[in-house]
């Protein structure tokens, strides 16, 4: 979709230092996305998984370093800059819908507010974005306080697709999901991000997530990415926190899962 | 090719866009799409394909073959999908044919081949005739008649909180009260200071003014003294009461609400009403008396302070004239509003945050309406007290 080509970098973090007060978060941290891969950003708490999404997507400004966005500084307040609404789509964690809009409007709000997109055509693509995630039309009617927990994240993953982003930041997408569902959700992760050919960054947890649809994964310790790209090379870095991870009795588990199937 | 003079419009309505051109041949309709297919492009040009759209399939009675050609599409994404299966869905009875699509579209409408565009979908907005009008006024009677009769329902829960508090004292949450005493206060001192002091000063020039003419503005004194103290002075330090603390009791009840935080409480075992209500009443019964004697002594100070500069009287004749005119017990009737007030306002801006549900138009709507009721409430209440002591003649008036 993009004009950049397949696993060119659409996302460049470089020298990146995040502080609050006299807490360092990220110190010298430098990260380099591929296009059309499915990331997975893994660490312990409080190594600034969240932090660093927050920096991606222009909301928190870094105290140093540079963050380059399909070669646009998301902080700049240009045309470039204010333009990547249109080119990102944000999956919160607990969805961040509008409480006081319909699903409905919760999906064609930014096609109408960004691109005029409006009346019954926007209503279609509205539906269609319900439909791509899973769900029936009928939800399109109620409203997020009425959804489940698992509702409200397929609807917040539609409104992120409402402009057909060509990158799609997730966080923790399948935090508070039962296994069923997560699963479910990370399956049509990896279908939507297939077909639309979207580039994908998510924070995660879930080590299901990780060995079934993350095609490189960055590892987060001591501020910087530690080691970043194919899961065999991670599971061979030698680091405390990444063997305890990944080597821990639930990964192996997960591990051995995958093998089997 | 041979062109058919009649589709001359249409060319120029391609001329206009880049992304595609309808050409009318004798019993085939060519659409061929060209550039950026995406929900950018498309939606800017969506209206005016379907017109020429309509236009083409309009031109001849016969059965028409129409056949899209993506050949000259850079990208796509879903709502090209989307478009292509409108354009289909609308020349029903013809066979449109799809040729040379990208193979990102192909599998693109591999993944929406189920989604059925022309399911009837419920319209949102629904036509109000007198009915509806009736029927929303009588809800909105109920919902007064409610919003009254749930006020003994009130007090009565807030009667047996206190009961409960006087059985187990040390149940009490002291160290909260406390804390809402010191928020309900200090931050107000000013806001209160100020308007009274405004208040005050404008009163006593109104009425000084017209009494000057008889040259009695030393009789302003007491006139002013007992105004500030028996009603303005309430009745301000009551309304920012009502705008300050009111307001601020129902957004923090309910974004508790909101968090789940008091269903949290429920389930601990925590009574609501003993541990969120109970303090904040208690701090507003302690607030509100002094708030209101600093709004009186506010008002003294503005009036004293434009006699002064105004009609040159001075402050020990203004002192004098306090002395009186104004009696402790005036002083007394102010007081004894506060507590009616104080509790009514705490109540009610608690069970406005109580009925919050989980969305931010309901958080607006209850905290407008809790300083609605408050300001109400505050006028009612001072004005049935002071018919009151009008009546029996008590307290010296």
């Amino acid at each position: 979709m993009t004009d950049i080509p397949a696993n060119q970098a659409i996302i460049v973090v470089e020298n990146l230092r995040s502080q609050f007060g006299t807490n360092l978060v990220h110190d010298d941290l430098n990260l380099t996305i591929e296009k059309g891969v499915i990331t997975g950003i893994v660490g312990g708490s409080g190594t600034g998984k969240s932090v660093l999404l927050r920096t991606m997507t222009g909301l928190k400004k870094p105290e140093a370093g540079s963050v380059k966005i399909l070669g646009v500084n998301p902080f700049s307040e240009t045309k470039g800059g204010l333009g990547l609404a249109r080119k990102w789509g944000v999956l919160f964690q607990d969805g961040a819908l509008f409480s006081s809009l319909s699903v409905l409007d919760n999906i064609r709000l930014p096609m109408k507010e960004q691109l005029g997109i409006h009346g019954q055509f926007a209503q279609e693509l509205a539906y269609m974005k319900l439909f791509l995630v899973g769900l029936d039309w009928t939800v399109g009617q109620l409203m997020p306080s009425e959804l489940s927990g698992g509702m409200r994240k397929r609807v917040a993953l539609a409104r992120a697709l409402a402009l057909d982003p060509e990158i799609l930041f997730l966080d923790e997408p399948t935090s508070g999901l039962d296994p069923i569902g997560a699963e479910k959700f990370d399956e049509l992760l990896l279908e939507l991000t297939h077909a639309l050919g979207i580039s994908v960054v998510m924070i995660t947890h879930d080590l299901d997530s990780i060995f079934k649809i993350c095609g490189n994964v960055a590892v987060l310790a001591d501020g910087k990415v530690i080691v970043d790209g194919k899961l065999d090379k991670i599971l061979k870095f030698d680091h405390p926190w990444v063997q305890e991870y990944f080597g821990g009795a639930r990964g192996r588990q997960v591990q051995a899962q995958q093998q089997n199937k | 090719m041979l062109y058919n003079c009649h589709i001359y419009p249409l060319i120029q309505g391609l001329m206009k866009s880049d992304l595609y051109s309808i050409i009318v041949e004798n019993n085939r309709i060519n659409i061929a799409l060209f550039g950026r297919w995406t929900l950018a492009h498309i939606g800017a040009i969506e209206r005016q394909l379907f017109k020429d759209y309509k236009l083409a399939l309009g031109r001849k009675p016969y059965k028409l073959n129409v056949i899209i050609s993506g050949r000259g599409i850079d990208i796509v994404d879903t709502s090209a999908v989307l478009m292509i299966k409108k354009m289909q869905i609308f020349a029903t009875d013809m066979d449109v044919e799809l040729a040379d699509m990208p193979d990102e579209f192909n599998s693109l409408s591999l993944k929406l081949a189920d989604f059925d565009i022309t399911q009837k979908h419920p319209k949102q907005s629904k036509i109000r005739g007198p009915l509806d009008m009736l029927e929303a006024f009588g809800k909105a009677c109920l919902r007064s008649y409610r919003a009254f009769a749930e006020t003994p329902q009130l007090l009565g829960l807030f009667l047996m909180a206190i009961l409960h508090t006087l059985r187990k004292p040390f149940e009490f949450r002291f160290t909260s009260m406390v804390y809402h005493i010191q928020y309900m206060t200090i931050p107000a001192i000013a806001i209160v200071f100020a308007v009274s002091f405004m208040v005050g000063a404008v009163l006593t020039e109104q009425v000084a003014w017209r009494l000057s003419i008889f040259g009695a503005e030393e009789y302003v004194v007491g006139f002013i003294g007992m105004v500030t103290t028996r009603e303005t002075s309430i009745l301000l330090t009551g309304m920012l009461i009502a705008g300050r603390s009111s307001s601020s009791i129902t957004a923090e009840i309910g974004s508790m609400r909101m968090n789940e935080e008091i269903d949290a409480m429920k389930v601990i075992g925590l009574d609501v009403m003993r541990f969120l209500v109970m303090p904040r009443v208690m701090a507003m019964l302690i607030a509100f008396p002094i708030l209101t004697v600093i709004g009186i002594f506010a008002g003294y100070a503005g009036s004293a302070f434009l006699l002064y500069v105004r009609y040159d009287i001075g402050l020990s004749v203004f002192i004098d004239g306090i002395y009186d005119g104004v009696t402790i017990y005036d002083i007394g009737t102010a007081l004894v509003k506060t507590p009616f007030m104080a509790v009514m306002l705490v109540l009610v801006a608690c069970n406005e945050g109580m009925k919050v549900q989980s969305n931010a138009a309901s958080l607006g709507y209850h905290t407008t309406v809790s300083v609605v009721k408050g300001l109400f409430l505050v006028i009612i209440i001072d004005a049935i007290i002071a018919i009151y002591f009008t009546q029996v003649n008590l307290l010296g008036s």
